[in-house]
């Protein structure tokens, strides 16, 4: 090992190509893992902190008021929200694909990262996978009640029916809900299968009866032994390498939704990876929102480490960019088109009736990422924090300009409209806040919040084995984990 | 040691010992271990730790595992199942065209083929790695076992189980040898780990609810009813109407009534009169229609309007050709043939009631009916008149005048004189006689 020249303890985001940083700070031995992340779930309820207490309270009654404007919805009709002709599509879809969007940095840190060996993952990707199954069923919400009529949502399905009709498979929509059903279940068996080792660890702490009990029975008799690590390894790698092409393909179908319709403004190629880029930059900001409050509050500062946060800002900036040159290419295609409806479109959507969407949005996910050039920027907490909600806003006002200015200009000078949404439609964006947050809130206070079992295995090989590669009978084995843990180049 | 779990069971069985778990504090302990266990020659033993340990496999001896493969079988099965689906039902069942698009083709199937590939593989993976390791299990003596507890949390295990042929009590001191933090034996008291009584109870209580209604819907399915059936939800079989005969209801119109009057400054469609005379058989002033004239001739006989005299249509051998079909369709049934006022319906009908529940029309050829001018006959076409029925929804304006034409074709024919005819028809008709 080179000579230290900084201390990693302090700041582990400098990078020195001499010294690899570690993947945590502080003492973060098995056992002092289970000990601070299990810990937190076996808190008693009195211990709880009281900020918990108050997010989840006043998350609860955000989602109980959702739960009572579908009621009004369902009761009603989808009249109560803003949708008219010639924009049918309103906030629903918006926040049917801000959401979705959401839902993908979490597989995309699972299974990208661990599919290239970034062993950094392992202090982050549970949280993002858990956003990712909370988020997609926030999404899957607003295609639901959008339908109007709620209690034949089934008719989506192809199933033997006494209409004798089946489902049209030609049409998008069609594959966006085969698509986002089956990364809900993917996403879901994944965050699961790897938290079976983790719950079976809070079982064998448990001491009291309720929590060993149901522990017991969500760890289905996990042993932890090599013949099912054999077995875990090799269906994670597996999950992995299914998940990692499937969180392209769901984004893309939902990017279909719109690029396989005729509109102008929507007619176009370049909406598939626009739309993943869009997403992967959505769901990292996501997690850095989430991740920077909950590693202060349940003080896990030493496995989140600043550097898991500095990658993923620069990651944001990555994406951010990608999502600003697909904007500008946009503009470029409608103009090489030579479509006089296309070139319409792009220009109302920068200086007609929602040119104030549109530069929020270009201020939100072109112009704010960009200051985490600058190292002080993306390594302070509270920055990062409020770039991530600036991100936040100014994506969903993407899907919301997408959406809505090519809608309200259609074909028909006639039928063109200013679209309104109505206080229903404010509530319920609101309203899935409330659910999504009820949902992680449970999650960060009774089920680890970080991959004890991955963590603990990516910290001892990286401690036990650091700077010198290839010893001892088992190097054969880990080599490749060794080679590529958490670099900065 | 200690088995703190649910005994319920009031007879203890005696224990017996199902295997032996050592417990050390490093991987390359337990795995020196396993190595020397596996080169004695045993078969029925693990290592368990917090996170896998690499080189676990080789020196447990353990197989590759045939994971891959049972999910690429689901992976295969799982496109073979959607592009089977989606050309079956879209293309055999139930076709129909979109746009032209083909019933079947590759490009847009991909997209649902791509996700149940990936959904089939990814569930078959997921239940694989416990099926194949014989979970999920609930009963397992070692999970019973304190030192065995913390290999989930940072300790490292080796577990020999007692079916293994080579077992014995110096397996213990065998694993001693590599410095074990602890090791026990495990017992196994034989009973089974009992679930909690309000949780079985709540499990009766919901099964047998959970009974009702399939048994409800079963018994249903045999009773016939004269019942309608319950409906939860309406759809839009149910509408706020006004029914004929029955009280108005006020929350679909604000007057109360169902049919609406025509909105102002607006024309039905064939309402539009260019052409007075030809639309009404009333002479125009000044190029409009003059309002009906009111009140009673000092003879008592009504005021009639100023009627049209000329045809206001040209008059043609077709046209009188188009009059005698139009009559013979609308008018003959009552007015008979020759419009004698005597048509198969007046006959019917006569003969029925002898006149109590039938007025027979009058014939064109009295004297009243013969002095009209052609525009009084039109407007008894067009609005009918006493019992008769208006025919103007039925039959179109120039119609109703070329039925006109033919009516006064008829009634020529009873006066007619052979002065009338051409030479030869008249010649044609002598050599009939």
């Amino acid at each position: 090992m080179a000579t230290v020249i900084y201390d990693p303890e302090i700041d582990n985001t400098i990078f020195d190509p001499r010294q690899r940083p570690p993947l945590a700070t502080g003492a973060s031995s098995p056992a002092e893992i289970t000990e601070r992340i299990g810990g937190i779930s076996e808190e008693p309820v009195a211990n709880t902190p009281m900020a918990w207490w108050i997010s989840f309270l006043a998350a609860a009654a955000v989602l109980g008021m959702f739960v009572m404007l579908i009621g009004y919805l369902i009761v009603t009709g989808v009249g109560v929200w803003g949708n008219n002709s010639p924009v049918f599509w309103g906030w629903p879809i918006v926040n049917f694909v801000f959401w979705v969007g959401i839902g993908h940095a979490g597989t995309l840190i699972s299974a990208i990262l661990f599919l290239f060996r970034q062993d950094w993952r392992t202090s982050v990707n549970r949280f993002a996978e858990a956003m990712t199954i909370f988020a997609v069923i926030c999404a899957g919400t607003f295609p639901g009640i959008h339908v109007g009529r709620i209690w034949v949502v089934y008719w989506l399905a192809p199933y033997p029916n006494q209409m004798a009709m089946w489902p049209n498979f030609r049409s998008p929509l069609l594959w966006d809900v085969f698509a986002v059903s089956t990364y809900f279940t993917v996403s879901l068996l994944f965050w699961y299968l790897g938290m079976v080792p983790d719950i079976a660890t809070l079982r064998d702490r448990a001491t009291n009866k309720i929590r060993r009990t149901v522990y017991s029975i969500f760890a289905m008799g996990w042993t932890g032994s090599g013949r099912e690590w054999h077995r875990f390894e090799r269906a994670y790698i597996i999950l992995a390498a299914l998940a990692a092409p499937l969180v392209l393909s769901v984004h893309t179908i939902v990017s279909f939704d719109f690029a396989v319709s005729q509109l102008p403004g929507w007619h176009t190629t370049i909406f598939p990876p626009y739309f993943v880029a869009g997403a992967i930059f959505s769901g990292f900001a996501m997690v850095l929102t989430l991740i920077i409050p909950a590693r202060e509050l349940f003080g896990f500062k030493n496995l989140v480490t600043l550097r898991h946060l500095e990658n993923m800002c620069k990651v944001i900036t990555a994406t951010g960019t990608m999502v600003g040159y697909a904007y500008a290419m946009e503009f470029f295609v409608a103009w090489y088109s030579g479509n006089k409806y296309e070139s319409f479109v792009f220009i109302n959507r920068a200086f007609g009736n929602y040119a104030w969407a549109y530069w929020t949005m270009i201020t939100c996910n072109v112009i704010s990422p960009q200051i985490f050039w600058f190292r002080k920027m993306r390594t302070t907490p509270w920055i990062m924090f409020t770039v991530s909600i600036f991100v936040n806003i100014g994506m969903w006002f993407e899907r919301f300009v997408i959406t809505i200015t090519s809608l309200s200009r259609d074909f028909l000078p006639s039928s063109w409209e200013y679209f309104k949404p109505t206080w229903v439609d404010a509530a319920m964006l609101f309203g899935s806040f409330g659910m999504f947050f009820f949902f992680f809130l449970l999650f960060v206070r009774f089920l680890p919040m970080v991959a004890m079992a991955e963590a603990k295995g990516a910290i001892w090989y990286e401690t036990h084995c650091h700077g010198d590669h290839g010893h001892g009978e088992h190097a054969g084995t880990h080599s490749s984990d060794q080679q590529l843990i958490a670099d900065n180049s | 040691m200690s088995t703190e779990h649910d005994t319920s069971n009031d007879e203890p069985v005696e224990p017996k010992v199902a295997g032996v778990v050592a417990e050390y504090d490093s991987p390359d302990k337990m795995l020196a271990a396993a190595d020397a266990l596996r080169q004695a020659g045993f078969k029925k033993f693990d290592v368990h730790s917090p996170f896998p340990i690499h080189g676990a496999d080789e020196a447990v001896g353990i197989r590759q595992t045939i994971l891959p493969w049972i999910v690429l079988c689901f992976a295969l099965a799982g496109s073979a199942t959607a592009l089977g689906m989606i050309w079956y039902l879209n293309k055999v069942d139930y076709p129909f065209q979109i746009s032209g698009k083909p019933l079947f083709a590759l490009p847009p199937a991909m997209p649902i083929t791509f996700e149940l590939t990936v959904l089939f593989s990814a569930i078959s993976a997921f239940v694989s790695v416990f099926v194949l390791s014989n979970l999920p299990r609930f009963n397992n003596p070692l999970l019973r076992s304190n030192t065995f507890a913390r290999s989930s949390d940072d300790r490292f295990v080796v577990a020999v189980d007692a079916a293994d042929p080579l077992f014995s009590d110096d397996v213990e001191a065998k694993l001693a040898e590599f410095g074990p933090v602890t090791s026990e034996q495990v017992l196994d008291d034989g009973v089974k780990p009992q679930l909690p009584r309000p949780f079985k109870i709540l499990v009766i209580v919901l099964g047998i609810f959970a009974v009702f209604p399939p048994t409800l819907a079963a018994l249903r399915r045999r009773i016939t009813t004269t019942e309608t059936r319950i409906h939860p939800v309406l759809d839009m079989d149910a509408q706020v109407r006004s029914n004929a005969q029955q009280p108005v209801s006020t929350t679909i119109f604000a007057d109360g009534k169902a049919a609406r009057p025509q909105v102002n400054g607006t024309i039905a469609r064939g309402d539009a009169v260019t052409d007075v005379a030809l639309a009404t058989g009333i002479t125009p002033v000044d190029g409009k229609l003059p309002p009906r004239p009111t009140g009673l001739n000092p003879d008592g006989t009504p005021v009639e309007p100023e009627w049209v005299t000329a045809f206001p249509i040209e008059v043609t051998d077709s046209v009188m050709a188009r009059g005698k079909e139009r009559f013979d369709i609308f008018c003959v049934p009552c007015h008979g043939l020759g419009g004698d006022g005597n048509g198969l319906v007046t006959q019917r009908a006569m003969s029925l009631g002898s006149g109590q529940f039938w007025i027979q029309p009058i014939s064109f050829h009295s004297a009243g009916v013969r002095s009209q001018p052609v525009g009084r006959i039109y407007d008894t076409i067009t609005n009918g008149r006493r019992k008769m029925a208006g025919y103007a929804d039925q039959i179109s304006a120039e119609d109703r005048w070329a039925i006109v034409l033919y009516l006064r074709a008829l009634q020529r024919s009873r006066v007619a004189t052979p002065e009338d005819l051409d030479p030869e028809t008249f010649q044609g008709l002598r050599s009939i006689q």
